[in-house]
């Protein structure tokens, strides 16, 4: 039996050798990238938008600040309940989520932390502190990982800010 | 399977048992010879050995090449083309050659691979004043380098004076990277044949070819 140890190995290796049953399953969510110096340039606040995907909702003030998931954060001014005012929008791409202290958000920008400096009416913002590299790529919504391919294509410094349906 | 193996590593032997004379004294200075296993990776690989001195050393030079068109069992590329070069030192346990003829012999080999196959390509587009990157479908060429050396010892068969056989195994090891990713994907590194191998190896097989 010894002796055939060998052979059967060498035919054991040639059969594994013999398929490729790898199957790369996409999703419908294609990963969308940004280079670094884009991604950071690009926290900005805008006007106000329709709310298409949102996240988490945080409340100071006479404000609610609503995450639209992977884009950035929609400003409501809450002064009358009965009638709130979508006033503004920060884009801050890759962001799912957000906290507030004083007059300082704090949000996700893809796999970095913020701080945006507000001013009362939010008028305007200011990005006051940046740590780089704090959390790991967004997964996608169906909780998938990039793949190798996805992986061997984006550019090096490229920063996987969010994931959009087919 | 078992007694066609057996049969493949006998073969050598069972036919340099059918020649009757003795050592064959005549000197030896060059030979060529082809790697049929080679075709198991559409390959293509020639050994020219040239003896180096009046003892028993040998230079052999090994050119390869590789091309497919298409996918095959192993691989789901669309095309792939690719070249090498094995330089050994070879050393015969013995200076004159006999019938059989024990060697060991060492070297570098080097290989290159440019594989198309079906990938994605980064595509810039702008939106809402900002510049992004998105995946289109395309194809994509890697190009795979592959740097190492063997150490082999072998049986070389002398058949009707001009013939030669040749069974050999031995160990290697292969560094590689590609192009395209920071360190090679697994993709190409599943197992110690693949275009891509990094690490140990086992290396055997035959070779056969004419000798003057």
């Amino acid at each position: 039996m010894k002796k055939s140890i060998p052979f059967l190995l060498a035919v054991f290796l040639f059969i594994l050798t013999g398929f490729d049953n790898e199957q790369v399953y996409y999703g419908p969510y294609n990963p969308v990238f940004m280079l670094r110096s884009e991604m950071e340039k690009n926290v900005k606040l805008e006007g106000p938008k329709t709310i298409l995907n949102p996240g988490k909702i945080y409340l100071k003030d006479h404000f609610i600040f609503i995450n639209e998931k992977y884009r950035g954060i929609h400003v409501i001014d809450n002064t009358n309940p009965e009638d709130p005012t979508n006033v503004a929008f920060i884009n801050v791409d890759g962001c799912i989520d957000i906290a507030m202290k004083n007059n300082v958000l704090y949000a996700d920008n893809a796999v970095d932390l913020i701080a945006i400096k507000l001013d009362e009416h939010i008028t305007d913002i200011e990005v006051t502190k940046r740590i780089k590299n704090t959390f790991p790529e967004p997964v996608s919504p169906e909780g998938r990982e990039l793949t190798w391919k996805e992986r061997q294509a984006a550019p090096e410094e490229a920063i996987l800010v969010r994931w959009d349906l087919n | 399977m078992k007694y066609l193996i057996a049969v493949l590593l006998l073969f050598p032997i069972l036919v340099s048992a059918q020649n009757d004379s003795e050592d064959i004294r005549e000197e030896k200075s060059f030979a060529l010879g082809v790697v049929p296993q080679y075709a198991i990776t559409n390959g293509f690989r020639i050994d020219l050995d040239f003896r180096l001195n009046d003892k028993n050393h040998w230079l052999v030079v090994a050119p390869q090449m590789y091309i497919s068109s298409k996918s095959n069992l192993d691989w789901d590329y669309n095309s792939m083309a690719g070249g090498g070069v094995e330089i050994q030192h070879k050393i015969f346990m013995k200076r004159e050659f006999s019938e059989i003829n024990p060697y060991f012999s060492y070297g570098p080999i080097f290989s290159f691979f440019s594989v198309k196959d079906d990938g994605l390509a980064a595509q810039e587009f702008t939106e809402n004043g900002g510049n992004y990157i998105g995946l289109v479908e395309d194809e994509i060429t890697t190009n795979i380098y592959k740097i190492g050396g063997n150490l082999i010892f072998g049986l070389h068969f002398l058949i009707m004076d001009n013939f030669y056989l040749d069974s050999y195994i031995g160990t290697g090891i292969r560094f590689s990277f590609d192009d395209k990713t920071s360190g090679l994907h697994d993709y190409y590194n599943e197992w110690w044949g693949d275009m891509g191998y990094s690490g140990t190896l086992m290396a055997g097989g035959f070779r056969f070819g004419v000798m003057f």
